[in-house]
């Protein structure tokens, strides 16, 4: 019986629960530990917490280049999101964000860079994004693909893939990509012209985040109105019922992944174009993991990601800040992004378990 | 045990599913719970097992007052549900599932061995033959509700409540389970039971509650009532009935469905052997058979969910095959009501109005350019639902939180509604009131006189007897005979069920 590995152990309704707890509350519980857990990571780091809450607020919002900077790291981590999040609503865990992002700004890169004689301009700019695109998306699509047709687990093939998309990377830009005069690992510049235009003059806010905001959009639209959307969330409430329908569950399963991937591709296509200006060995500080809490503190709800990538973007900013002012070793910073992940995918978990359960 | 409800209530957005509802139960005695679909015989079921809070009322346990506020208080009082779906975990074993009842408990370390002697031994007081170290999921229907009932015994539960128990059981499978609870009662514990079949609950039962709408309505001596009698305290007068036959002597009736020669097979077994059949307008034809003979993988196969190795199957001339389905639904070719409802025909988080959307998700009206049309898709919704009277008559609710007769109602009235050419139903009264089984069968009647085909597929001996015209039975993956309604004893259907007399059909 294949069908089994696609369905969760208790059918519903499943053991239901019939007390009245305010679950609402518990993804804001889980940002709250996190933020307690992160309060002692600092003072064991010999700072004072307090003095870093205020000056992680300063980091990510003290002033609008500040803030530009943190828009930047949400546009990035907005469209890694929605790659976590498309995958979730057709029952998928796509834990690939990072090696779908690296993939697609490899194929981003290398786009804008080889294309040039024959294409320029803005042009170019979405033959490059769409490159990213695609890239993404393939990479992603193995995964669904396996999982499809071999049933391999796609949370265990997505993090394989990602060492891999990481891995080849830095062979392109230590050999075949690697720019001549260049002392880092790193690919020749892109020009100006191909780059995403900045939106305010002396901001590094940049038009992808017009593309991120838009592309939240679409996927919103996707789900709540189109019948293919429909279908897969049929996929993901249950298969089973899919199957009867002569919905093709192999098919869908390779669509969502393909559609989910596509926008981590696109990630990694805006941090080229409008960030980096090329293609550097490690230019993601893990914004495909950080797309894990991204996606799940909004509950795979496309347009509240915005503000859950906006939360998550002032982390960074304003754990580097903190980092270089106040002299707390980056590792605190990561373990601090570990623990706010950990603890708001395990409050929001919770909630929509309780939410399941309360409503009997 | 002495358990006493008094004035329980319990409401969901307004409406009262439990009216101050005043009950007991008592040790050696079955009860039975009746009433029509969404009455509220489930609901009031949960609040004893603790998965439900009344809003009012008090519950007492042999004159102390007791508040069940969780399943696991429920069994530290010795209350045990037995709900109509199974609950388990498909992937554990059969034992490992029997034991969660003990392993919630504060021990820590199970000690394996002494719980499986104490497990078999419950097993084999009850007459059980279960394969301890089978998965659960790879077991039948029967052999499921077995190892619920070894779970709650297991637990020490007093007070065993099985909520339509029968449904998923052969007839010789409910004979021993009457025969069972009729033991556990003598022996001191109290069962209450749910069920549509009027007939049981007179011949296995010492007191009858009917709740209508939310309020208790009557208490009846079983043995004081007629089945006639029980059913107009339910439902009041029963709708009148679409005639059996409407014969058109001397016309020529086109083949819809022909089987020929097919078989299937599963983890390189044959499930089924080479099997001809065929379907003409104008007729019911009943396949009979204990539940995992084959019956349910041939049906698939001809819906196309399933891939025949041998053999031929074509729909008014035109052959069909596997992956065909959604086409054989879009074109209204096939209506397929599938054999397991809680399995297979809804997405209970999703809402009345989207399940019901299912089979025209993309017809022209529904939706355009890929994009859902809401309005079109609601009106068709409030039609369904008004037309075959799905209750509560809200398109926004959630499909699981309607009673389990009305999920019911509300696949076939999605699939009835279309007037395929092929009508495929299987176990359609399964769970319905006598009223809406009424009704059913009045619209798979009503298909046929107009005209229509239809494969009736049933584990209820009454259903397949009244409405088919033809009635097969499978055994072991082929058609074990062919029996006209009249030649249908039950006896001789036990006999073909079993595999052994009867002719071979071609
Ligand atoms: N969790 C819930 N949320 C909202 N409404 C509910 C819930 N559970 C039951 N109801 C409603 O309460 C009413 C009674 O439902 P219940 O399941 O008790 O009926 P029932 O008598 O068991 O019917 P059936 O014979 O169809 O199983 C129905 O109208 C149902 O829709
Ligand atoms: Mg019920």
């Amino acid at each position: 019986m294949p069908l089994s590995s696609y369905f969760p152990a208790f059918t519903w309704p499943a053991f239901a629960g019939n007390r009245r707890v305010g679950f609402a509350v518990l993804p804001l519980a889980g940002i709250a530990a996190a933020l307690a857990t992160t309060a002692i990571l600092v003072w064991i780091a010999g700072a004072n917490p307090l003095a870093a809450a205020s000056t992680i607020v300063d980091g990510a919002f003290g002033n609008t280049y500040a803030t530009g900077v943190t828009l930047v790291k949400a546009t990035t981590l907005l469209l890694a999101g929605l790659a976590v999040g498309v995958a979730y609503r057709a029952g998928l865990v796509n834990i690939g964000a990072e090696g779908q992002l690296q993939m697609g700004a490899a194929a981003s890169a290398a786009s804008a860079i080889y294309l040039q004689p024959i294409v320029s301009g803005s042009l170019l700019t979405l033959i490059s994004l769409f490159a990213g695109f695609i890239a993404g998306a393939i990479w992603s699509g193995i995964a669904g693909f396996c999982r499809a047709f071999f049933k391999s687990n796609e949370l265990v093939t997505t993090i394989l893939l990602n060492y891999i998309a990481l891995a080849f990377v830095s062979v392109l830009v230590s050999g075949p990509m690697a720019a001549s005069s260049a002392t880092f690992r790193e690919s020749e510049r892109i020009p100006a012209s191909v780059q995403l235009p900045k939106l305010i003059a002396g901001i590094p806010l940049h038009a992808g985040f017009i593309i991120a905001l838009l592309s939240a959009l679409l996927v919103g639209l996707f789900f709540s109105r189109t019948t293919l959307g429909f279908v897969l969330q049929v996929v993901r409430f249950n298969p089973f019922a899919a199957r009867s329908q002569g919905w093709s569950i192999n098919r869908m399963i390779v669509l969502a992944m393909l559609l989910a991937g596509g926008f981590a591709g696109l990630a990694g296509s805006v941090e080229v174009l409008g960030v980096h200006g090329r293609l550097i060995d490690g230019f993601s500080p893990g914004y495909g993991y950080l797309a894990i809490g991204v996606s799940f503190l909004a509950l795979h709800n496309s347009i509240a990601m915005i503000p859950s990538a906006v939360f998550f973007g002032a982390g960074i900013t304003g754990m580097s800040y903190l980092q270089r002012s106040l002299q707390v070793p980056s590792s605190t910073m990561f373990a601090a992004q570990g623990v706010l992940i950990m603890f708001v995918a395990a409050g929001t978990a919770l909630a929509v378990q309780r939410a399941r359960q309360s409503a009997g | 045990m002495h358990v006493r409800l008094q004035d329980v209530t319990k409401r969901f957005g307004g409406i009262a599913a439990n009216d101050a509802i005043t009950v007991s139960f008592q040790s050696g005695k079955i009860h039975t719970l009746l009433g029509e679909n969404g009455a509220g015989k489930t609901t009031l079921v949960r609040i004893l097992a603790g998965l439900l809070n009344p809003d009012a009322g008090s519950i007492s346990i042999d004159g102390h007052p007791v508040s069940i506020d969780s399943p696991k208080h429920a069994i530290a009082l010795g209350i045990a549900l037995v709900s109509q779906h199974p609950m388990i975990a498909g992937h554990l074993t059969v034992l490992e599932n029997i034991i969660a009842a003990r392993a919630g408990g504060q021990r820590t370390i199970i000690k394996m061995k002494a719980l499986r002697g104490e497990v078999e031994q419950i097993a084999a007081d009850c007459g059980f033959k279960l394969d301890l170290d089978a998965k659960a999921q790879s077991i039948s229907l029967g052999a499921q509700k077995q190892l619920e009932i070894v779970r709650t015994l297991l637990s020490g539960a007093r007070l065993i409540i099985f909520d339509e128990p029968t449904d998923v059981l052969t007839p010789a499978e409910s004979d021993a389970f009457f025969v069972l609870i009729r033991r556990l009662a003598d022996q001191g514990k109290a069962i209450v039971m749910i069920t549509h079949f009027l007939r049981e609950a007179i011949a296995h039962s010492q007191a009858i509650t009917i709740l209508k709408r939310g309020r208790l309505v009557a208490s009846v001596v079983p043995a004081e009532t007629t089945p006639a009698q029980l059913a107009e305290l339910m439902v009041g007068v029963l709708p009148s009935i679409v005639a059996a036959t409407e014969e058109t002597p001397g016309r020529v009736r086109k083949t819809v469905l022909e089987v020929d020669n097919v078989s299937v097979e599963e983890d390189r077994r044959q499930i089924v052997r080479r099997v001809s059949l065929t379907v003409s307008e104008g007729e019911i034809v009943g396949i009979a058979g204990v539940a995992g003979n084959g019956q349910e993988d041939l049906i698939e196969a001809i819906v196309g969910l399933r891939q025949a190795t041998e053999g031929r199957i074509t729909i008014d001339g035109t052959h069909v095959g596997f992956g065909e389905t959604r086409k054989l639904i879009r074109d209204d070719r096939i209506g397929y009501v599938p054999p397991d409802r809680h399995r297979d025909g809804l997405a209970g988080v999703m809402s009345v109005a989207d399940n019901l959307s299912f089979e025209v998700l993309e017809r022209r009206g529904m939706s355009r350019f890929g994009l859902r049309r809401f309005q079109a898709s609601a009106r068709h919704a409030s039609r369904l639902i008004e037309r075959y009277r799905i209750q509560p008559p809200r398109p926004e609710t959630a499909a699981e939180k309607l009673s389990g007769g009305n999920q019911q109602k509300l696949i076939l009235a999605r699939v009835l509604d279309r007037n395929p050419r092929l009508l495929i139903v299987c176990n359609p009264s399964r769970g319905l009131d006598v009223g809406a089984t009424a009704w059913v069968w009045d619209s798979v009647r009503r298909v046929r006189n107009e005209n229509g085909a239809v494969l009736l597929l049933s584990g209820d001996l009454d259903e397949i007897r009244s409405l088919s015209d033809r009635i097969l039975v499978f055994f072991r993956g082929s058609v074990s005979g062919e029996l006209s309604p009249d030649e249908a004893s039950s006896e001789r259907l036990g006999l073909l069920m079993g595999g052994a007399g009867g002719e071979h059909a071609a």
